[in-house]
């Protein structure tokens, strides 16, 4: 993992305001709801209302969210905006992917990576969000979502790299819908490029991963030691086993198996989808 | 017949027709309160899940706290045994009071804050948050719907008799806040 260059008391602010701002705001039952931009139709996944990313980059992501939507019919859409007209960004990711409808009404397979120019640039907590539908919940948990904005996104900001940063945590969001559909990313030259900012599990999965090959390890010493090696046979059979690739608690609600196809080439508006509240922000 | 005899009767059929479609609209609303309910209780268990990771986590960073992590394991376990909508309420604005007050508490533990587990567990216990406070406004938006459905003409004159009574939003007391400031 990356050494990450900000400062952890910054982060920690932003989580305690965000649970006073979530009592406050959702504590009345019926508020005024943010104002959000109008779906465009036909839907596009590149969405720079602040002008954040150049022309070049705008059309690379465009590509990329294109594709992965005909490769599997998820919605993988970014929105830059201005500004939040004073609402925390979680009612305002929440508003918008309801609004537009992001993902699958079924299948509820839409990512939101939401922007907002004003805290970006003034440096304040709540400027960044990964909205994640519920059927997308498996492939991007909460802490993954944390992680790509820890990791991919937050260090170019630092720099004023704003279009860098978000480009990669596009890439990195495409990257695992694409594993969550089983893509092979190497047979698709649209998407190949997004395997260098594919997030891995984890660290406590990568752990977890470890310890049948500790067993494995120990068996064989045990082997190893024991009385003359007459479990040659044996030997052959456990060196062969591999450890399980780490399964997150919705695998199997939610795991796509194979490809799915997304239609034809023109794209009409979003799936109707909608977000539970998932996801993370900084 | 009696033309008076026929005219009744199509009136009391028309009646019942009415009532049945009434019912059937109000059975539809309720059960989506029901579902929507059924969300709220799915986060509320997947935040009660997540805090024994958290509040073991922390102890191993922070062994003295206890009085702090043992306030969280306190609620949570009040959360558990709640039985009605506004004990459930009331028993979460508790909890969510607690766990801020904890995450206070890990302010002064660096070692603890730069800990990977910690941070994942951290964004996990945001998002779930964030995930009871919306399955909380949509249940409390099924519930708006029930409620004014059964109070408006033509339905309210079935729904009594039918059992369906107006359900409880999900709001805690105004007191139950207690959000500590942070000064900084």
């Amino acid at each position: 993992m990356s050494l990450i260059a900000y400062r952890n008391g910054r982060v920690k602010i932003k989580f305690i305001t965000m649970l006073v701002v979530l009592i406050a705001t959702f504590s009345i039952i019926v508020q005024a709801a943010p104002k959000v931009p109008a779906p465009p139709e036909p839907a596009r996944s590149v969405n720079d209302f602040a002008g954040l990313l150049g022309p070049t980059a705008e059309q690379e992501l465009e590509a990329i969210g294109h594709e992965i939507w005909k490769q599997t019919g998820a919605d993988v859409v970014i929105v830059t905006v201005p500004s939040l007209d004073g609402f925390s960004i979680e009612e305002y990711a929440l508003t918008l992917f309801r609004s537009w409808g992001l993902g699958d009404k079924e299948k509820n397979n839409g990512v939101l990576f939401l922007v907002d120019k004003e805290r970006l640039l003034g440096g304040q907590p709540g400027k960044v969000r990964i909205e994640v539908g519920y059927g997308l919940e498996g492939a991007i948990p909460d802490g993954k979502a944390g992680r790509i904005l820890d990791e991919l996104v937050l260090p170019p900001w630092e720099q004023g790299e704003y279009e860098t940063g978000i480009k990669a945590g596009y890439q990195a969001l495409v990257a695992a819908v694409a594993a969550e559909y089983e893509v092979e990313l190497e047979d698709n030259p649209r998407l190949v490029q997004v395997k260098e900012y594919a997030m891995t599990d984890s660290s406590s999965a990568k752990v977890y991963s470890l310890l049948p090959v500790i067993f494995l390890f120990l068996i064989i010493l045990a082997a190893l030691f024991s009385r003359r090696f007459r479990r040659l046979a044996w030997w052959g059979t456990v060196l062969n086993r591999h450890p399980r690739r780490p399964q997150g608690p919705f695998d199997d609600f939610f795991g796509g198996s194979g490809g799915f196809g997304g239609g034809g080439f023109g794209r009409g508006g979003f799936g109707g989808g909608s977000s539970g509240g998932g996801g993370a922000s900084r | 017949m009696n033309k008076n005899i026929i005219a009744i009767l199509a009136v009391m059929l028309i009646i019942v027709l009415v009532g049945f479609s009434s019912y059937n609209r109000l059975v539809a609303i309720d059960e989506n309160v029901n579902g929507k309910w059924s969300q709220v209780e799915n986060q509320l268990q997947r935040r009660a899940d997540l805090i024994p990771n958290l509040v073991e986590t922390v102890k191993g960073f922070a062994a003295h706290e206890e009085q702090v992590l043992s306030e969280v394991s306190a609620a949570r376990a009040k959360l558990a045994g709640a039985q009605t909508v506004p004990e459930a309420a009331a028993a979460d604005a508790e909890l969510t009071s607690a766990l801020s007050r904890l995450l206070v508490v890990v302010e002064n533990y660096p070692t603890l804050k730069a800990d990977a587990n910690f941070r994942q567990l951290q964004d996990e216990l945001a998002g779930t948050e964030n995930r009871i406070a919306t399955s909380r406004m949509d249940y409390n938006t099924a519930v708006e719907h029930y409620n004014s459905t059964i109070r408006r003409f033509p339905d309210m004159i079935w729904a009594r008799m039918l059992g369906f009574d107006s359900r409880e939003y999900f709001k805690a007391d105004e007191g139950a806040h207690d959000v500590p400031e942070v000064k900084f």
